[in-house]
């Protein structure tokens, strides 16, 4: 599992993210494990925990600034 | 005494493995492979939670991870992540409050509630499984106990795991007693069963058919009274008690068992915060250190005055800290307060304006609601955020 924060842009569907950019690479979110969400001060922000295929990543959505972020990504639980 | 004869109504609900069961739910690639949830990754770190298949090999809560290591290698290692824990016990909580108005969260993984007469305790039980998998995540599963009282019900979720749905009631209590040692009863461990096997109690059928005068000979009067009530389902548990005490405690990883003065800053930051947030202020401080080599040392002071600052709250436990033998080398640092009073009525002071001061302390309180605590605190806190990470403590939420 690797900690990273680096800002990716994220497709939506409503409010369902259906894939992202990172690296000026796409994937394509296969699964949606958990989404959860909790205050930073008064900010909200959502996480994404998701799956592209084998490739975990959690998502974090920032509702003040509207940004995304990847804060984990990991294969195979690794 | 009969078994109490009411229809069961009251439930026990808990989340198996919980923190494990919720990194498997997040991260589907980690389902069905033995996952631990520890305070630190380190071989020394402490195992929070258990996977069910870490548990299938032997793994449980408590371990170091080098132990866990020793049985399977390759078990998977994560540190936890309050937020998410959080956000399931508030998604069940929500849940099974539509089926009671009384529901009693007793720690992150745990509710008891009971149900209005006449609804059928299985059936609902049922439906909140079901929408526990359909509302929060399908890998979640829950153990729920029914009985007529809170003790009972509660053995009853420990019966079956994972995902157990057990009734104790007048028409099975003696089949189940009989199955059980009696440390598996919860609130039977060592001292008390020495204290049973001293009055002749050697089985937990024992236990339940003692006559009160044996139980008030091995527990004392009231103490022997209410374990006689409570194995034959009738309700002593249900009371809340006065919160007595607000404190913070933290173990610090090895390479942070020095900075004991950052810790304690950062813990009074916390539990004087909680403390306001409460309308309270406290004249009783406590300190309690426990170094690496197993000593314990612990002192509680009562104050002159009333306090409700964090400076004063430092103050005051640094004082107690100039007192203690230990000074380095720290397994656990926790601080306390005690005595309370509500925060409304302040006592003016001589030589200091407590108006200004409590003035002071709800701006800080502002804005650190606003942006998150610890965005103004005091300068001999760490802003470090691995100095004292968040987490939440096992027992009574």
């Amino acid at each position: 599992m690797r900690n990273i924060s680096e800002k990716v842009s994220v497709t939506l569907d409503s409010d369902t993210p259906l894939s992202v950019t990172w690296k000026n690479r796409d994937y394509k979110i296969t699964k949606i494990g958990l989404r959860h969400n909790y205050y930073e001060g008064k900010t909200l922000v959502h996480i994404f925990s998701v799956l592209s295929n084998n490739l975990f990543m959690k998502l974090k959505f920032d509702t003040k600034h509207l940004s995304w972020k990847l804060l984990e990504f990991s294969e195979n639980g690794i | 005494m009969e078994f109490n004869k009411n229809k069961s109504n009251i439930i026990h609900l808990d989340i198996n493995s919980c923190f494990a069961t919720i990194e498997q739910q997040a991260n589907p690639t980690l389902r069905n492979k033995p996952v631990v949830v520890c305070a630190y990754t380190t071989p020394t770190g402490c195992i929070l939670a258990a996977s069910i298949d870490a548990k299938k090999l032997g793994i449980k809560t408590g371990m170091r991870v080098m132990d866990a290591k020793n049985i399977y290698p390759k078990i998977i290692t994560l540190l936890p992540d309050p937020p998410k824990y959080r956000f399931i016990h508030k998604a069940i909580l929500r849940i099974v409050k539509d089926y009671s108005s009384k529901v009693i969260p007793k720690s992150i993984d745990e509710f008891v509630f009971a149900l209005p007469l006449g609804t059928c305790p299985t059936k609902v039980s049922k439906e909140i499984k079901k929408r526990i998998k359909k509302e929060v995540g399908e890998y979640i599963t829950v153990s729920i106990g029914i009985s007529t009282n809170r003790y009972l019900a509660k053995i009853a979720s420990n019966l079956e795991k994972p995902d157990g749905l057990v009734e104790i009631n007048n028409k099975n209590i003696l089949n189940v007693f009989s199955k059980m040692k009696l440390t598996d009863l919860t609130g039977i461990k060592k001292r008390n069963f020495s204290r049973l096997r001293k009055v002749g109690i050697k089985t937990t059928l024992d236990f339940y058919n003692s006559p009160i005068f044996r139980l008030r000979l091995a527990f004392g009067g009231v103490g022997g009274f209410y374990w006689y009530r409570r194995l034959h389902g009738f309700e002593i548990d249900d009371f809340t008690s006065k919160k007595s005490v607000y404190g913070n405690s933290y173990a610090p990883p090895p390479d942070k068992a020095n900075e004991v003065l950052p810790i304690i800053s950062k813990l009074c930051e916390k539990t004087g915060f909680r403390l306001r947030m409460d309308n309270l202020k406290a004249t009783g401080v406590c300190l309690a250190l426990q170094d690496r080599n197993g000593y314990f040392w612990h002192m509680g002071r009562n104050l002159r005055k009333d306090i409700f600052s964090t400076y004063d709250l430092q103050k005051e436990i640094k004082n107690l800290f100039k007192e203690s033998p230990i000074k380095t080398n720290f397994r656990n640092i926790a601080i306390s307060t005690f005595n309370f009073k509500s925060i409304k009525n302040l006592q003016l002071e001589i030589f200091e304006n407590i108006n200004r001061k409590k003035a002071l302390t709800d701006a800080i309180d502002g804005i650190n609601k606003k942006w998150g605590l610890y965005t103004i605190h005091m300068g001999s806190m760490s802003s470090d955020s691995k100095v004292v990470q968040d987490r939440i403590s096992f027992g009574q939420l």
